[in-house]
């Protein structure tokens, strides 16, 4: 095929950009030419005041610029230089070593014992490292800072594998013969769709401690009013909550999120299942039929089937879904806004404070633009190490059809 | 490929940097107020500054101009407000009859900006873009944040001004409250001045109470908590709906506690605005009495927004305690629930006398041109005559600052007694809540520490903690 | 089609289940999830057909939404109404911005539902309702188009409300419960010296009251108006950058691509909170550049463009259209340069008539996150000529106050657009999502 293009480009053009190199210089133009409107947009839009947020996070800003602070407001929020140091240099040890490791698999065999002790050393202080500087990080930091991150981190947690799993489950069951499946999927999407302002709000009315619908049912159910679950107005941990009905005494570190958070949760997933769905069923439509009947005729179970053929073939959707959840999660303001409205931010006593809500609580409450920033972007560098961690994970797990 | 991606993000991120680092002096560069004011004063200056002023002035002719020679004429003045829907609509027609008949030809372009927290968002982004009104609405607090951003003009020259100010005669017609507020502790100088005022009252309901044979509402904290615990062990008998009932439905709010400290002879904060100080007897004793309630079962906090409210008018809250501008909102509550006898007092206290936690958000003008800020002015002090504080008094709901509005609101009087009742509490003893930077967050605070200890944190620690926290706020946002 | 579609008619064999209990069960899962789904809606419209008394009483199910209301009504009438002068005051107020009584409409007739209510109320027909005019002009024209009509004495302030000429009216139109039911009056004609009005039966307020009030008081037809427009304009304007950022992308080599698609993913990463303020004082700056240079004032603040123009450009519908680009045979390619095609005209003529189905999919989720903003537009309107209709609800949550029914009908009224969309466009949507990189 490229010989016809030369030829045509032979024929046709003369000077500059003639021959396959002027075809390929005229490409690039033309190319540049497509990418101007979206990259000057997106210059101008999102890595300017990129830049420019990082330069309002080198200076002490309220409202206004003030002096000149270097990296002074990224400490107060990190703690010491050197914890920053350990806890950086140590994960960055952790990632060497995990790189190192697999590049022996596919390396030679002399070099092999070498670099594996490398690694394991890597490990070792990186390890070491870590155990040195978190601490002292913890210690020296901004507590809110780290409070808000476990927040971010159990609301990731509880939202984007149930999510997952609902989702999957409900996908496998529209791919069958099922009638009606168009309305199923717009059911289920709705959600999706719905302005969050607005769901949010709804949210908030169905899960009313005293006028909402889930308590009417309760007590309906016979659950007396004292015992009543008081949603986004509990502070206290769901595990404790639980416990407490069981009958059995948690200690505080196992708390466990808020009810309030739970809320929260449950809105995200019933946000987020039906989008989910949708793009599963798009997954599963991929998957070869062959390869089922394939294996049917050697006897597999349907378990079998799911677990080796559907499971393995959707892993780059269900990767997806992943990485997009968790940063959705880590990004989530809207909801968790609207939600708590009319109370201070992080209602009930901070326990919904994820750190995108600090951030907004330090730029609206506080006026601390530049620490903010600071915070915004130790927010990205969590993000992007979570991304680089997930992409290591997924590594030959991911089946790539 | 992946690590490829990062070491990229780097790269571009390496690359924006230095182009931030080019925006500085394009920022640093950008408060264009000073040279806005000087063309114009500085050929004002010399014409005009011998001959009519030998007394020296005593506010900066760089901001002000030589007031008592400037023309506003023709003055456009942009106007922020927080109202919405109706009270939109009458601002406007307020707005629409300066316009026509003012002497000026001042022009004022009023807009709504949403909610007041949207509107001070809003001037928040707006102070480093040099993006603002001519004046908008501001609580003290926040009034207080803007002039620390060197945003506001102080009011002093224009309220002390013979051509455009006020005599000492109609300064005395305003309330005490009215005049005290505006005036910031920390700039000791006057940043707003308030057209109408709100207060926090106690709702109680009469027929329950008389149910449960007491013939006054309660005067004193003790006799408040034994109403409500009596109410809680006899509903009323007219309640309607489901649920339980209680003494006294609370929603948490920092002006909620303001007005338990207020009452209990205590301050939220000192009087030269240097240092929190509800962390005293006053404070422990508000939010001992508050927990013991709800230990005890006679208080519930409510569960959506103006809840306090709904179980008020369906007869399951004998007392709430919120702001007066909710008169109207109550009455509808009433009448769409238990439709019972109800009315206003101030809340119960332990000084001798009631002590009012009066606020209300106030006009603050910001630095623009001499003309311009004084046409702000103009209208600020339009608005402020007996006649325009009536007609917005009795379209909203809200109480005029000056005693001379009252007379004409006869009519409004007759119709709404309660509202008449309420309105005698303006001249009581009050207590300001904090008009200083920083407020913001030290409401959130004390949000905080009421929930925690609500739901069983120590009182005392909470309360001296939260304090120190609100120092701190203080301290950073300090001028 | 480059790819199959998501719905394939060819279900595989193996995954025909058999047994009626396990396809009970699936139907049984099915129908959970989707009352969960639906249930926040179906609640929703419940709220919003609701009085204030019936939220805050907790009853489930609306009067509104059974028959009672809308049973028996008597007949229509006429009636003519004479107008006091309008020094005649209202219980003898002196001053002229308090309300004159400008007449009174005897009422005989109400709906044997409002006559119940009013019972409780200790009220009867024949009562009558006062007309007041809010004259706070000072400027002796009377403004007939202005009425507040009230119901005489206790019940004064629950039954005003206020009537355009032309337009149906009543008492309680503002929300709050009984007087939606009737009775309603028009004001067919209006004199000097007398009005001719219409008693009868408002039967869409009857049934749509909340919404009519939300309506009226967010003024939500502007900014259901605004909404739709820079809607429009934002998917508009992702669809063009993002159609030929995807196709140099997917289908052209150049020098930098590798490290010109890592910077288009890492803006993926930027948290908005980052970017809110910096990017405010772009607009600002652009807004003061096209002030001096070319004299126009508002070409960015408060105007659609600052609503739309920074959001033309979407990381995302890059990578989903790149996705779907790059799975088109280079078959067609070369034989479309055989026929002497450049990119752009096989950019248009063969690759975009092939995309509609991504194309969609770029629409639907672009005209969520368009419909869905509401911090930006704050920031960067102060007026309400161009602010969207999120900003329009979320003031309506905290004007409206304790009357949820009336923001759960607000909430209605803003979600109903972009659901209508997506109704339409679902069936291409869903194969969009099947046919490009989105699910992995």
């Amino acid at each position: 095929m490229s010989t016809i293009d030369q030829s045509m480009t032979h024929t046709s053009r003369h000077g500059l950009f003639a021959g396959y190199r002027g075809r390929r210089i005229r490409e690039a133009l033309q190319a540049y030419l497509f990418l101007f409107p979206g990259t000057l947009l997106l210059i101008v839009f999102n890595l300017l005041p990129v830049g420019y947020a990082l330069y309002i996070s080198m200076h002490k800003w309220r409202i206004q610029k003030g002096h000149f602070l270097a990296f002074e407001n990224y400490l107060k929020a990190l703690g010491e230089p050197i914890d920053v140091v350990w806890v950086v240099g140590g994960m960055g040890l952790l990632a060497a070593a995990w790189m190192v490791w697999r590049s022996i698999t596919a390396g030679t065999s002399s070099w092999g014992f070498l670099l594996r002790a490398a690694a394991v050393l890597m490990l070792l202080f990186g390890g070491l490292a870590l155990i040195v500087g978190f601490p002292n990080m913890l210690e020296n930091g901004d507590d809110d800072l780290f409070k808000s991150l476990l927040t971010t981190f159990f609301y990731s947690l509880g939202t984007v594998p149930l999510q997952i799993v609902l989702s999957f489950l409900l996908a496998n069951i529209l791919f069958q013969n099922i009638r009606g499946k168009t309305m199923w999927r717009i059911l289920y999407f709705l959600p999706y769709v719905t302005v969050a302002v607005a769901s949010a709000a709804v949210w908030r009315t169905i899960f009313d401690p005293s006028r909402g619908v889930i308590n009417t049912l309760l007590s309906l159910a016979g659950v007396a009013e004292g015992n009543l679950p008081k949603w986004v107005f509990e502070a206290r941990g769901v595990n404790l909550l639980i416990g407490e009905w069981l009958g059995i005494e948690i200690p505080t570190w196992a708390a466990g999120p808020s009810l309030a958070l739970v809320v929260i949760i449950l809105y995200n997933i019933w946000t987020y299942v039906g989008y989910n769905t949708v793009i599963y069923l798009a997954g599963l439509g991929n998957v070869p039929t062959e390869m089922y009947e394939a294996a049917r005729i050697d006897g597999a179970s349907q378990w079998e089937l799911l677990r080796h053929i559907t499971i393995p073939l959707v892993s780059p959707t269900t990767y997806f879904l992943l990485m997009m959840g968790i940063l959705g999660t880590f990004r989530a303001f809207n909801h968790i806004y609207v939600i708590t409205t009319g109370y201070t931010l992080g209602f009930p006593q901070g326990t919904t404070m994820t750190t995108s809500i600090l951030i907004f609580k330090h730029f609206w409450e506080g006026h601390r633009f530049g620490y903010a920033s600071a915070l915004a972007f130790i927010l990205t560098g969590v993000m992007l190490s979570l991304t680089w961690v997930q992409n290591r994970l997924s590594e030959g797990r991911v089946f790539y059809g | 490929m992946n690590t490829r991606k990062l070491v990229a993000v780097l790269i571009v991120l390496a690359l924006v940097l230095p182009l931030a680092v080019a925006c500085g002096p394009q920022e640093t560069a950008q408060p264009t107020e000073a040279p806005v004011v000087q063309p114009t004063q500085a050929p004002a200056e010399p014409t005009k500054a011998p001959e009519p002023t030998p007394v020296p002035l005593s506010y900066d002719v760089e901001i002000y101009g030589d007031l008592e020679n400037l023309d506003p004429s023709g003055q456009i003045v942009v106007y922020w407000h927080q109202h919405t829907s109706s009270r939109d609509e009458l601002m406007l027609s307020l707005i629409d009859e300066f316009n026509r008949t003012n002497e000026w030809g001042i022009t004022v372009q009023g807009e709504s900006q949403g909610g007041y927290n949207d509107l001070y968002q809003k001037i928040i982004a707006g102070i480093p873009a040099n993006q603002l009104p001519s004046m908008a609405v501001a609580y003290q607090n926040q009034a207080a944040t803007y002039a620390v951003q060197g945003a506001l003009v102080a009011l002093d020259p224009y309220v002390e001004s013979e051509m455009w100010g006020y005599s000492q005669q109609e300064l005395d017609d305003f309330f005490p409250i009215a005049l005290g507020a505006d005036i910031l502790p920390q700039f000791e100088a006057r940043y707003g001045w308030p057209p109408y005022k709100s207060m926090e009252v106690m709702y109680y309901n009469e027929d329950w109470l008389g149910e449960l044979g007491y013939t006054e509402p309660p005067n004193t904290w003790d006799e408040f908590a034994e109403m409500a615990c009596a109410a809680a062990q006899q509903p009323f008998s007219g309640a309607t709906g489901e649920g339980s009932s209680y003494g006294y439905v609370y929603s948490i709010d920092a002006s909620r506690f303001a007005t338990f400290v207020f009452s209990r002879g205590g301050n939220i904060i000192n009087e030269n605005g240097t240092g929190y100080a509800f962390n005293n007897d006053p404070g422990l004793e508000a939010l001992l009495f508050l927990k013991d309630l709800v230990d005890q079962g006679c208080a519930a906090e409510q569960t959506e927004r103006y809840g306090d409210q709904s179980d008020f008018g369906a007869g399951r809250s004998l007392f709430t305690i919120s702001s007066i501008s909710g008169l109207p909102y109550y009455k509808t509550a009433v009448d769409e629930g238990a439709g019972f006898n109800w009315s206003v007092n101030p809340p119960p206290h332990t000084t001798s006398e009631p002590r009012m936690n009066i606020y209300g958000a106030s006009q603050s003008i910001f630095v623009s041109t001499p003309e311009e800020q004084l046409a702000a002015w103009l209208f600020i002090k339009w608005m402020s005559e007996p006649e325009q504080q009536a007609t917005w008094a009795s379209g909203t709901g809200y109480f005029p600052t000056r005693d001379s509005a009252a007379e004409m609101l006869s009519a409004y009087f007759e119709e709404h007694p309660t509202y008449r009742k309420a309105f005698t509490f303006m001249a009581m003893d009050y207590g300001i809540e904090s008009p200083v930077a920083g407020y913001d967050e030290c409401r959130a605070a004390v949000e905080e520490m009421l929930t925690a200890v609500l739901s069983g944190a120590d009182a005392e620690t909470q309360l001296n903690a939260t304090a120190e926290q609100c120092n701190e706020y203080l301290e950073e946002a300090a001028p | 089609m480059a790819s199959e579609p998501t719905t394939p008619t060819h279900i595989p064999q193996v995954y025909r289940s058999r047994g009626i209990v396990t396809r009970g069960l699936m139907y049984l899962i099915l129908t959970l999830g989707a009352i969960v789904a639906v249930f926040p809606f179906i609640w929703m419209l419940l709220t919003a057909s609701k009085t204030y008394g019936e939220h805050s009483q907790r009853k489930f199910w609306p009067v509104g939404l059974t028959a009672a209301p809308y049973a028996n009504r008597p007949a229509t009438q006429t009636i003519i109404v004479p107008l006091h002068s309008p020094t005649n005051d209202w219980h003898g107020a002196a001053s002229s911005f308090s309300p004159h009584v400008e007449g009174s409409i005897p009422v005989q007739a109400v709906t044997p539902f409002v006559e119940e209510l009013l019972r409780a109320k200790e009220t009867s027909v024949p009562f009558n309702v006062l007309i007041l005019a809010l004259d706070s002009t000072n400027d002796e024209v009377q403004n007939y188009d202005r009425f507040i009509l009230t119901m005489g004495s206790r019940i004064v302030e629950q039954f005003s409300t206020r009537i355009d000429l032309k337009e149906w009216g009543g008492p309680n139109y503002e929300g709050s419960a009984r007087g939606r039911w009737g009775p309603h009056f028009e004001v067919i004609e209006a004199h000097p010296d007398h009005l001719v009005i219409k008693q009868g039966w408002n039967m869409l307020y009857m049934f749509f009251g909340n919404y009519f009030s939300a309506w009226k008081q967010a003024n939500f037809a502007q900014y259901t108006r605004n909404s739709i427009i820079t809607t429009t304009l934002t998917i508009a304007g992702v669809v063009i950058t993002g159609t030929l950022a995807a196709y140099a992308f997917a289908r052209m080599n150049f020098p930098a691509k590798g490290l010109l698609f890592t910077a288009y993913l890492a803006t993926y990463m930027i948290p908005w909170t980052v970017v809110m303020i910096p990017n405010y004082l772009i607009i600002i700056a652009l807004e003061d550049f096209f002030k001096q240079t070319f004299g126009i004032p508002n070409a960015w603040y408060n105007n659609w463009t600052a609503l739309t123009i920074p959001f033309m450009v979407n990381t995302f519908t890059v990578f989903l259209l790149r996705q779907f680009f790059a799975q088109i045979p280079d078959d067609l390619f070369d034989a479309a340069l055989i026929d002497g095609c450049g990119h752009l005209r096989f950019l248009t003529q063969i690759v975009l008539p092939m995309s509609k189905a991504p194309l969609m999919s770029v629409v639907i989720f672009n005209g969520i996150w368009a419909w869905n903003s509401l911090q930006w537009p704050l920031i960067v309107t102060s007026t309400p000529n161009w602010r969207p209709i999120t900003v329009g609800l979320s003031g309506f949550i905290t004007e409206a106050g304790a009357e949820t029914q009336l923001i759960m009908a607000g909430s209605v009224i803003t979600t109903i657009p972009i659901l209508v969309l997506y109704f339409f466009t679902q069936k291409q949507f869903t194969e969009g999502i099947a046919t490009t990189g989105l699910k992995g």
